[in-house]
């Protein structure tokens, strides 16, 4: 949601921007505390994992400066390689699942039908709970044997699944608890695209004969896509960081099966004390983020290029 | 004619109302739920069927949080935590964001953008690290300050984006008679801004309830 407003500041600052005058007073001292706070907690952390990341240090040990060797050694650990493809396809899945459904759900909520303020606000209160108290209720739902969603799912015939309890079934378990909470995130942000779209489109298609369907599909997703490529970004920068619920969940489990970066780090780091392998991973797993960022930025143009285009 | 118009659009209208209803179910089956699993005995959890409703409701459940886990003192904690972050971001981050909207400093802007996108592990390593030297772990200061982290860029970006829309003039009006760029800020810009100010306060909160991991 913030970033809506930022994409809009920006393209304000751009288009009225001119030369500060000569005369204009002296600003920077507005500006100092807060790059001073932002440097200590940020930058000053990351020059401290960057040395780190070159030495070898455990926790209580001494320090010693062995270069590459821990990128070395991460391009090496299977381990790291696995947690790799889990991050994947977890973020892939808790991207899609939330967009698809974020959607329909925004569509549903733009039309009018009684009740719809109260629905709405029931829909937005996953998005409010806390991820650990989310984590440990969908812990005890998921029970094998005493769990309400497979007593559920005895009434229309399915036996009973392991969820979280299965290497095979605990990464869409994760990503169905992320679903549940996240898809309101999405569904305001398109409800805000589809409150900015026009009338006028929709009644000349319909007057050229357009289904529901030609509408959606011609008028509405082209003037929706700058609102759905927003919340793939926001939702891919959260959820390839997501620890909370995967943690509270599962600590990675069964054996490393939900193992993902975050999760593998903060293990090496926090309960190995391994901190200069810990650092190097922090190191490469913020590279994988500025790289994700930034293709995601540059399809996001391109987006609007061709919408341009188009036009 | 108008009578079959007004019949199409009541069944649409309970259609939606039918989908809507399928779709906050899973949020509905998940909060009762919660607060089944609140009222119920240890023996009740353990039960399967599983049982929403139990016989006896164990109010006790309640009591007991209040007695043995010492929530007072934690609930007390996390609005202590949560207020001086807010607070702290709302001091540091709404000057931050005049200055950058005014000296179009877009590369500040970014550098700040940065801390929303570090995965919270990899500053943990070294702020832990530094917490311990100093001596400030077992205290609410590192909560608080890796809290800022989150906070802080937040209200910045807001506040960028209110201040590039808060009219010039009668900033340069006050200048010209004789205003300190401060008393500028405070005494013109400030007041307008308001309703970012607000904006940017509800959604540190709502961020920094969400931020867990990092405590």
């Amino acid at each position: 949601m913030a970033s809506l407003g930022i994409e809009n500041s920006m393209a304000d600052g751009k288009a009225k921007r001119g030369k500060p005058s000569r005369l204009a007073p002296n600003y920077w001292p507005f500006v100092l505390p807060s790059l001073l706070v932002v440097s200590a907690v940020i930058v000053f952390p990351w020059l401290f994992t960057l040395w780190m990341s070159v030495n070898s240090w455990t926790l209580g040990q001494p320090r010693t400066f062995i270069g590459f060797a821990n990128f070395v050694r991460l391009a090496q650990d299977m381990r790291f390689w696995e947690s790799l493809w889990h991050t994947t396809t977890y973020t892939a899945l808790s991207v899609v699942l939330p967009l698809f459904f974020g959607t329909l759900a925004a569509l549903v909520f733009d039309a009018k039908f009684p009740f719809r303020g109260l629905l709405r606000g029931v829909f937005v209160m996953p998005m409010m709970a806390t991820p650990v108290a989310v984590a440990l209720v969908w812990t005890m739902m998921f029970h094998p044997q005493l769990g309400v969603l497979n007593y559920m799912l005895s009434f229309i015939g399915v036996g009973p699944q392991e969820w979280i309890y299965n290497q095979f079934t605990v990464i869409p378990s994760l990503v169905l608890v992320e679903t549940w909470q996240w898809t309101p995130l999405v569904m305001l942000i398109v409800l805000g695209g589809l409150a900015a779209v026009p009338r006028e489109p929709y009644e000349s298609a319909e007057i050229d004969g357009a289904n529901a369907w030609q509408k959606f599909r011609y008028l509405t997703m082209p003037m929706i896509a700058p609102f759905l490529m927003i919340a793939v970004i926001i939702r891919s920068i959260d959820a390839i960081k997501s620890f909370d619920i995967i943690y509270a969940m599962t600590q990675g489990g069964p054996g490393t099966a939900s193992e993902t970066i975050n999760i593998y780090l903060y293990n090496t780091a926090f309960a190995y004390y391994d901190i200069g392998y810990g650092s190097a991973m922090a190191v490469v797993f913020f590279l994988i983020i500025i790289a994700l960022s930034f293709v995601l930025l540059m399809v996001r143009q391109r987006a609007q290029w061709s919408d341009m285009e188009d036009r | 004619m108008t009578s079959r118009i007004i019949r199409e659009k009541t069944l649409d209208q309970v259609g939606l109302l039918f989908v809507a209803f399928v779709m906050v179910s899973p949020v509905i089956l998940f909060f009762l739920w919660m607060i089944s699993l609140s009222l119920k005995y240890e023996i009740d959890n353990g039960a399967y069927p599983p049982i929403l409703i139990p016989e006896t409701f164990a109010w006790s459940n309640y009591a007991k949080v209040f007695e043995e886990n010492n929530f007072l003192l934690y609930f007390w904690n996390s609005v202590l935590v949560t207020g001086s972050a807010t607070l702290l971001a709302l001091i540091i981050g709404v000057p931050s964001g005049y200055g950058i909207a005014r000296l179009k400093a877009e590369k500040s802007a970014v550098v700040i953008m940065i801390a929303r996108m570090t995965p919270g592990l990899s500053f943990l390593i070294p702020l832990f690290l530094l917490f311990q030297w100093t001596g400030l772990i077992g205290t609410l200061w590192p909560q608080i300050i890796i809290h800022l982290v989150v906070t802080v860029p937040i209200v910045v970006w807001i506040m960028i984006g209110y201040f590039e829309t808060t009219p010039m003039e009668l900033e340069e009006a006050a200048s010209i008679d004789g205003a300190t760029p401060w008393q500028v800020f405070r005494m013109v810009a400030l007041p307008i801004a308001k309703p970012g100010i607000v904006v940017s306060f509800i959604l540190a909160l709502i961020s920094r309830g969400t931020t867990s991991s990092s405590a």
